[in-house]
């Protein structure tokens, strides 16, 4: 039988990827329309056209002025869908995450653009800032109860305090509630396995699909 | 057989192309790990001249037969040139000087001017610094591994432009508000001219010229020819007479075929590009000064490790000349002493021309 949502998902699709921000929101409105639910144009529209952003980011032919671009694209699409996911008590989205950089670093850029990429793939996002204290992980986690805790760090002299706030979410009972994903530049494959994360992306793309796969989400986009 | 050449001498051969007795080695120890090293707090290196001078001289002396890169400098990190420009940069205990974005909106960055090096920020401490280490640096440190006297360094313009702005905003500008980049570009472009200008007056005519400018990664091949490389360039031809090194620790691969035009001599790049690819595509025009990993190898690896990663860097890059040893980014705190020591064997070892 004949899907007659295909040209719409296509053109949303391409839309994420072209960084349509003119069109995005009439799309998103024409998907509503034509009867797809907004798990579904998440998931088969602006997943996969995020999935080939991050494919164009590893080639090298798009950069970060582009994820800029797709990422704001993304989210005038989910302010539209945002609402429509939590009617009826229930929330849809695809997760939540909680996102800061550790105490002793102010970078903010790598972490930014997880939130952005985050929050435009459909997940709800608390972002805690830079030079976030130990504690405050811990609180957060206890009273916002996320899927995902994402820990960000630059500098050597920081990222210690990654294996510290796993260790005080086990000592809060927390740890076993929450997937730990880390990146930025101090971290390295050998240390994530030293620290206990779950995982580990080497830039924004490769922590929006961590944190699909951390949480068992399945895009199902078509080629485009 | 000892080599006669000093260091100086070898790196001033290699960095212009040619071929001296060895490839260079120099390890590249940054603030982090010479604070380290010496056990101080962060901010009392970062914030103190005098204690920030000692703990690189005493970094020399553990490594006395090797120049180091950057060597003795005046290094305040990003604090200078942003703080120059309105920024309020933060010292914090334990970590290199930092700085939040302060120019947030459009309407701000078209009113910026650009900085009196003499006036603003922290220019007049950092000329002081230079003022300071000139005097009191050893003699030999100065004639024989090159150090302060002649040399100019300063963050780049698009580093510059994107740390006052935010780089995610700034990149967002590149698509949304052109003229507003521009517009940056010239204002940082030509406070560090000023600035440079101003570390001449004091080190004296410019034998070398330092530019490190990480942001250029973060961009196309298209918006780096229109945002960024002829505005390095200007600096670069204001001294002409110079040596011109260049800095990026982010991936330049896409850039290969256009980075060049900047006017840059000497590259320092990121560990994670493919060496015999930048070699291939400039190194015949540019010398390459990389690109070991200071993190996976440097600081986790073993001396054995470390070993073999410079055999494999000196055999893809040495021939021909113009190649220089050291790593694609600074080296970490805790940073073995017997890797860096490794480094500078198998430099010595497998970098000989015959």
């Amino acid at each position: 039988m004949t899907d007659i949502t295909r040209p719409i998902k296509k053109q949303l699709r391409q839309a994420v990827i072209d960084y349509a921000e003119d069109t995005i929101e009439d799309l998103t409105h024409q998907a509503l329309a034509a009867g797809l639910s907004p798990q579904n144009i998440v998931l088969e529209c602006l997943g996969p056209g995020l999935e080939e952003v991050g494919k164009r980011y590893e080639e090298c032919t798009y950069f970060l002025p582009e994820l800029m671009m797709c990422g704001n694209t993304m989210k005038r699409a989910m302010a539209i869908l945002e609402p429509l996911m939590e009617t009826g008590g229930v929330d849809r989205r695809m997760g939540k995450v909680v996102v800061g950089t550790v105490a002793g670093d102010l970078h903010n850029l790598g972490k930014n653009m997880v939130i952005s990429m985050l929050r435009g793939a459909g997940f709800e996002v608390h972002d805690l800032g830079v030079d976030v204290p130990i504690h405050r992980f811990v609180e957060q986690v206890r009273e916002l109860r996320p899927d995902i805790l994402g820990m960000s760090s630059l500098l050597l002299t920081a990222r210690g305090n990654m294996g510290k706030i796993i260790a005080a979410l086990k000592d809060a009972g927390l740890r076993d509630q929450v997937k730990v994903m880390v990146g930025g530049c101090a971290v390295t494959p050998k240390f994530v396995e030293t620290i206990g994360a779950d995982g580990y992306g080497k830039d924004a793309v490769a922590a929006v699909n961590l944190a699909y796969q951390l949480l068992g989400l399945e895009r199902t986009g078509e080629e485009v | 057989m000892p080599s006669a050449m000093t260091p100086r001498q070898r790196f001033e051969i290699a960095a212009r192309m040619g071929i001296p007795d060895q490839v260079p080695c120099l390890p590249f120890l940054t603030g982090h790990y010479i604070a380290w090293f010496n056990n101080l707090e962060a901010r009392d290196y970062w914030f103190d001249p005098v204690i920030k001078f000692n703990a690189q001289l005493a970094v020399q002396e553990r490594y006395r037969d090797t120049m180091l890169y950057p060597g003795v400098w005046v290094d305040y990190s990003v604090a200078i040139e942003t703080s120059a420009l309105g920024a309020e940069p933060i010292f914090p205990r334990h970590s290199s000087p930092q700085v939040l974005p302060f120019l947030k909106s459009p309407e701000q960055v078209l009113a910026l001017e650009p900085a009196d090096p003499h006036r603003d920020g922290m220019m007049p401490k950092a000329l002081d610094t230079l003022r300071y280490m000139l005097d009191h640096c050893p003699e030999e440190l100065i004639e024989e591994y090159g150090y302060l006297a002649g040399v100019g360094m300063c963050m780049g313009p698009t580093d510059l432009a994107g740390l006052c702005r935010g780089y995610d905003t700034f990149a967002e500008d590149i698509y949304k508000r052109p003229q507003i980049v521009h517009h940056l570009m010239n204002v940082a472009t030509e406070t560090l001219i000023r600035y440079l200008k101003a570390q001449e007056e004091i080190a004296g005519r410019f034998q070398r010229l330092y530019i490190f400018d990480d942001a250029i990664g973060f961009i196309s091949e298209r918006h780096f020819v229109e945002f960024s490389q002829p505005y390095i360039r200007r600096i670069y031809d204001t001294f002409p007479y110079a040596l011109k090194l260049f800095h990026c620790d982010n991936h330049t691969t896409h850039l290969l075929d256009v980075i060049a035009g900047t006017g840059m001599d000497t590259f320092n790049f990121d560990p994670n590009m493919d060496i015999a690819l930048v070699k291939e595509k400039i190194g015949q025009r540019v010398c390459l000064f990389g690109n070991f990993n200071p993190m996976t190898v440097l600081l986790e690896g073993t001396p054995e490790e470390v070993e073999t990663e410079a055999r494999r860097l000196i055999e893809i890059a040495k021939p021909g000349g113009g190649y220089m040893l050291t790593s694609g980014s600074g080296t970490g705190a805790g940073t073995p002493a017997e890797n860096i020591d490794a480094m500078i064997k198998a430099c010595e070892k497998y970098g000989r021309y015959e």
